[in-house]
């Protein structure tokens, strides 16, 4: 596992020049718009995806059925990316509450925490499903899948949202800190467990 | 002392292909070249080697042990080398280098570094600024820096030129001075299985044709060069291959089944798998 999680992080390393740029463009945009919060929600979904980048040069050289004759299992080479994504989902957690407690407008403890845990959860949701379908469909059929996710996640929120007003949201709002991460931590296990199978029956 | 590599009776079917009742052993301190046309099973037989795909029936055993349930000792144990370079692109040949030595308990990075400088390759560039047969090199040299005992190359020297392959070729050969180091080598090219090989399998649309020393297959086979007439005077038993031309007809027959009055010459490996990927067997069929 751990000469796969090196193995990744030196082919992200190549890139990280240009993730700063795109997230210092990206932060300017943000201030512009004096939206700390979708800056937060952006970096999340940003790391989150970070796995994916380093499937897709995986799948692009056939290294996954190389890295098999390593002495490596079929678990360690499915969950290794999981590993990865919450490495960098904790990462931007820490990152987003500490910009959002300084400069967001109501940065209280307790706003930031929900907020934070909230967009942490919804990271965490996200890799649940994309990482499966990824093992399963490939990273070019993925990626169609992907934007599924996001259309169906936009819709869910808004119709969520148009629940939330009509009806007494007062505990989800009280309890937001940690009902999303809770959900996302579930979606996280249920997706590792299907995952593992997906990866005992490949061929490569 | 166990074979390091056994196949028995190995099936695995595809739509359109099906590897069949494939059985081979190669004993330990041995070079087995396997050679078979395009799209004859080699890459199947070796990722079923690998258990990189799943066999439908028969049993596939590395140093004595299921080759599907390889305990991680063992997997140290291997050196493989696929047809292309499978190391992602971003990477520099340093880094595989440390990633490597995290994988394997075994590795040696200053045998690594040996054989960069031994296959000039320089350890900054990145994996996708390689060539096609520098790609290669790093393959053999990643699989030969932890003290593998079996190499299992899948075409390790195609793309290489002459020179290259001469000196990977006497690496080989160096390798295997070891009794206990073992290479299983698919290639296309015949000369260096000729030259370095102690065994040949030959794979012919999913079937093993034969798998025998390579000495001995040579001895065993002859060419005999004759017209259409005399083609019927030679037992049909013997007859494993003919090719027709304007002039006449080449038979290719086990020399101690045909007379020896019958005039026949010695034949060359690459002349023996063309008869048999050429198939046309008898000329009263």
């Amino acid at each position: 596992m751990l000469g796969l999680i090196y193995k990744d992080f030196a082919v992200l390393k190549r890139s990280l020049w240009f993730f700063g740029l795109w997230f210092l463009a990206f932060g300017l945009f943000c201030g512009y718009l004096s939206s700390v919060d979708f800056f937060c929600g952006a970096l999340s979904v940003f790391c989150a995806v970070l796995p994916l980048t380093t499937l897709s040069y995986d799948s692009q050289c056939g290294w996954e059925g190389y890295a098999l004759t390593l002495p490596v299992s079929r678990r360690a080479l499915a969950l290794s990316r999981y590993l990865l994504a919450l490495i960098f989902t904790v990462a931007s957690v820490i990152v987003n509450f500490i910009l959002r407690f300084f400069l967001a407008q109501d940065g209280s403890i307790g706003a930031t925490l929900t907020v934070v845990a909230a967009i942490g959860g919804a990271a965490l949701v996200m890799i649940a499903f994309m990482l499966p379908l990824m093992y399963k469909f490939g990273v070019e059929k993925g990626r169609l899948f992907l934007i599924l996710i996001v259309l169906l996640a936009v819709s869910l929120s808004f119709l969520i949202g148009d629940v939330f007003q009509r009806s007494n949201h007062s505990f989800l709002l009280q309890n937001l800190q940690w009902i999303a991460p809770l959900g996302g931590v579930v979606c996280f296990i249920i997706s590792m467990m299907i995952s593992l199978r997906i990866y005992a029956r490949k061929e490569f | 002392m166990e074979h390091a590599l056994e196949l028995h009776n190995v099936v695995k079917h595809y739509d359109d292909f099906t590897l069949d009742q494939v059985t081979l052993t190669l004993p330990r301190g041995c070079v087995m070249g396997f050679i078979g046309e395009n799209g004859a099973g080699k890459t199947t037989v070796i990722k079923a080697i690998l258990n990189l795909i799943a066999i439908d029936s028969g049993e596939i055993r590395l140093f004595g042990e299921n080759a599907q349930h390889l305990p991680r000792s063992l997997k140290e144990k291997i050196g493989y080398v696929p047809d292309e370079c499978c190391f992602p692109a971003p990477l520099t040949v340093e880094s595989l280098g440390n990633a490597m030595a995290r994988f394997y308990t075994s590795w040696e990075q200053g045998a690594f570094q040996h054989y960069l400088r031994t296959f000039h390759i320089d350890p900054k560039k990145k994996i996708k600024e390689l060539s096609r047969g520098t790609g290669m090199k790093l393959s053999i040299a990643a699989a030969l820096s932890h003290h593998a005992e079996i190499l299992i190359l899948d075409e390790a020297t195609g793309g290489l030129d002459p020179v290259v392959r001469d000196e990977i070729l006497d690496i080989f050969r160096d390798f295997v001075m070891d009794e206990n180091h073992t290479v299983f080598m698919s290639s296309h090219i015949v000369s260096d299985l000729e030259r370095i090989c102690d065994y040949i399998a030959l794979i012919h649309k999913g079937k093993l044709e034969f798998c025998q020393e390579k000495d001995a297959l040579l001895e065993s086979y002859a060419l005999v060069r004759c017209d259409e007439e005399r083609l019927s005077d030679l037992p049909p038993q013997a007859v494993k291959g003919i090719r027709r031309h304007q002039f006449g007809v080449e038979a290719l027959v086990l020399r101690d089944q045909v007379n020896p009055a019958f005039p026949m010459e010695r034949i060359s490996l690459e002349d023996i798998m063309v008869f048999h990927y050429k198939e046309e067997k008898k000329c009263w069929d």
